[in-house]
């Protein structure tokens, strides 16, 4: 399962992303500490959202920026999963997801040993469609979010017209 | 003549306000009527909304997609930022005898605050075509009949672009282009010496780069490079109905306009041979109302007005007003496209931009002007652009924590892409004809399509897909990969035909005036007139139709001939 397809991908492009900040509404406010909550989905058991979460931080740990956990990720991720893909697909992946934590015993292993599953997943990227998903998402989650979309990243929300600019002139990627 | 309106115009989008405008600046009392909700320029809820704000981050839940737009979520641009600007199709059903992609407006301005907003020029060989090949209708204008329309309503749209002296697509009133970058400048260079008589250009868009006396009037400024148009733009960077024509109709206090008021017949009356008016429904309460005025100008879009038009049934005209003839629903065309090829491109790492860039290049049709294929008619334009790739690389590479997250805070390298669009033949079979039985919620008969791709249509596609790679290749890009989306007809939201202008009754809808042949008050001035399809994007087209379309009719009115 891809949960964007690379045509989506293509021609979302400028469209999700590309987005912007002013200041923002009460609206968007209580958007924005519901998702943060942490608290609203029920996609996951307590065991496979803590397993989820240390993945997605593996993912994008913090550095000197915050990281996926920080920045409400995996929240997002069970959002995305149980309402913004085919329910089949969602309950497909919730089976390999389960799969791979029981015979892993993910939770269970040590910082170094959870490090080096992920490690191997990421190293059959496009072989392992649960693992797939889960970067896409974290990725998708984390730059869209504020943390990574405005802090990681940087945010323009009125460019003014469009120029041409020496990349040194740029600290960090539009997001 | 004892009328409620002087005019009454059909639709409020591309072609309804620029006709509103026309009419009320000379004077006349007109009522626009819309189906769509009401929308106030400037009051977009979503357009200054980060993506974090939104709940899904932008994205649609799939099962609110599945059951309220299943038809629309196929548009490119439809996200939970935009979903509210196009129309629910469960409200609203049509059949499909083929896939037949039905994109349509919720609101008050119709679709032109949905529009990619590239603006070209027909040419010549454009309205000739279907003389020369035999296809379709004559058209019964050519270039210099619509030029001065050209030149009149581009300084209004306002049009960024870069005059070239090309025969295939003729310059316009432009304002200053918007800037190719390093990357298509030398993609450019190469595609020129390796293609002598191709041009890759800036892509003509209507976006305000400098705004002109006119459009600060109007309170429109300059566009802001946020490229989230179809959100809805405060600034009127870009040309809608919404900030551009209607606010122009606003400021006569000529015009009187109406939502949720879904027109379902152009009445007639049959002792004065004219259209008396027509009937509409106010879809807030159901109830049926009736409206006269000395002109009926339908500009509902093309498959709505064509519907309109065939529900408009009366002992005169059974089989819709204006219709003796039969070939209202027929000769429905959109293009042809969504193949290309794209690639990256090595060097200029250097070199980034600011701003999102509403527009790109564009590649003008180079097939069938001096030597003719002989495995298909016609030809196609390429739309295309250069930009860095940005962090969704990270999703389908390997590479994981601090590391992955220091390349991502970097753009990366350059990508090009160049997508077709590409004319398709007028046939007589592609139709659109109203269902016996089902109709919607207001009672209005349910439109069927049957249209689909012919022959002529899928040649051209390999080529362009074939022609598209082989350039990129040329221009020295790296992973050339070409692609195919199957889009269905209707797809490409250039869905044009059905009322078609031609010079013989017999054969056509409409005469070199965009009027009804057999109504004299009646007009269709959207994309329901066009003959033939171009391979060029057609707003521009309507509104210069429109514009000329009314100013016959007021020169017609003033000489007591309508």
């Amino acid at each position: 399962m891809q949960v964007l397809n690379r045509r989506q991908l293509l021609i979302q492009g400028g469209l999700l992303l590309g987005v912007s900040l002013t200041p923002l509404s009460k609206l968007a406010l209580a958007a924005i500490e519901d998702s943060q909550s942490g608290s609203g989905h029920t996609f996951l058991s307590g065991s496979l959202k803590t397993t989820l979460a240390i993945i997605t931080d593996i993912i994008i740990p913090a550095t000197d920026t915050p990281g996926a956990v920080a920045a409400g990720v995996p929240d997002f991720i069970e959002q995305m999963l149980s309402r913004c893909v085919h329910s089949m697909e969602a309950q497909e992946w919730l089976a390999e997801f389960r799969k791979f934590q029981l015979e892993s015993g993910f939770n269970a292993l040590s910082k170094e040993q959870q490090l080096a599953a992920v490690k191997s997943l990421d190293e059959q990227l496009g072989q392992v469609p649960f693992y797939s998903t889960i970067k896409e998402l974290t990725l998708v989650g984390y730059y869209t979010s504020e943390i990574g979309g405005s802090v990681e990243l940087q945010h323009d929300p009125v460019p003014g017209p469009y120029n041409e600019i020496p990349l040194k002139n740029i600290a960090r990627a539009w997001s | 003549m004892n009328t409620d309106y002087d005019i009454i115009v059909v639709g409020s989008g591309m072609s309804g306000g620029y006709a509103a405008k026309e009419f009320c600046e000379k004077g006349y009392k007109t009522l626009v009527l819309d189906r769509g909700e009401p929308l106030e320029h400037g009051q977009y809820k979503t357009e200054f909304l980060p993506p974090w704000s939104m709940e899904y981050r932008g994205r649609v839940p799939e099962d609110e997609l599945a059951t309220e737009q299943p038809i629309q979520r196929k548009s490119y641009a439809l996200t939970d930022f935009t979903k509210h600007h196009f129309i629910n199709d469960k409200d609203n059903p049509y059949q499909q005898d083929q896939p037949f992609t039905w994109i349509r407006s919720a609101k008050v301005g119709g679709k032109s605050l949905l529009w990619a907003r590239q603006s070209y020029r027909w040419n010549a060989l454009d309205f000739a075509a279907n003389a020369q090949d035999g296809h379709g209708i004559d058209w019964p204008i050519r270039y210099n009949d619509i030029a001065p329309w050209y030149d009149y309503v581009e300084p209004f749209i306002g049009i960024a672009g870069s005059e070239e002296g090309l025969e295939v697509l003729p310059d316009g009133k432009f304002l200053p282009p918007l800037p190719m970058n390093t990357v298509e400048r030398e993609i450019k260079a190469k595609l020129e010496r390796a293609f002598p008589g191709r041009k890759l250009i800036p892509a003509r868009v209507a976006h305000l780069t400098q705004p002109q006396p006119e459009h600060l009037a109007l309170g429109r400024g300059m566009c802001m490079a946020r490229n989230e148009c179809q959100r809805g733009c405060s600034w009127g960077g870009y040309y809608s109905s919404l900030s551009g024509a209607l606010a122009a109709a606003k400021k006569t206090n000529n015009m009187t306009l109406r939502a949720n008021a879904q027109v379902q017949q152009v009445l007639y009356g049959e002792q004065s041979g004219r259209a008396t008016g027509v009937a509409y429904v106010d879809t807030k309460t159901g109830k049926r109302i009736e409206v006269s005025a000395r002109i009926i100008f339908m500009c509902a879009s093309t498959l709505a007005s064509v519907q309109i038009l065939l529900n408009s049934r009366s002992a005169a005209f059974p089989n819709g007003i204006g219709n003796r003839s039969t070939v209202l629903g027929h000769y429905i065309m959109d293009h042809v496209g969504a193949v290309g090829a794209r690639g990256d491109v090595p060097g200029h790492l250097d070199m980034y931009y600011k701003g999102r860039r509403p527009g790109g290049v564009y590649l003008p049709r180079f097939r069938n002007l001096e030597t003719p294929r002989n495995d298909y008619l016609r030809g196609f334009g390429f739309q295309g652009s250069a930009e860095r790739r940005d962090w969704r690389r990270g999703i389908n590479q390997q590479g994981i924590g601090a590391e992955l997250k220091q390349q991502l805070r970097s753009p990366g390298g350059w990508k090009f892409i160049l997508a077709g669009y590409g004319e398709v033949l007028p046939d007589y079979n592609n139709k659109v004809y109203l269902h016996e039985t089902l109709k919607d919620k207001w009672g209005m008969p349910q439109l069927v399509t049957d249209v689909a791709y012919g022959e002529n249509a899928i040649k051209m596609k390999k080529d362009i897909q074939h022609s598209a790679a082989e350039m990129l290749t040329a221009a020295g890009l790296n992973n050339v990969e070409s692609f195919d989306y199957n889009v269905s007809p209707g797809g490409f939201v250039h869905e044009m035909g059905g009322a078609c202008m031609g010079k013989d009754p017999k054969t056509s809808y409409l005469n070199q005036w965009n009027q009804s042949h057999e109504v004299s008050n009646l007009f269709v001035t959207d994309g329901a007139a066009f003959s033939s399809i171009s391979c060029v994007n057609p707003s521009i087209t309507f509104m210069a139709l429109t514009a000329r379309a009314a100013d016959y009719a007021v020169k017609q009115m003033k000489t007591g001939n309508l």
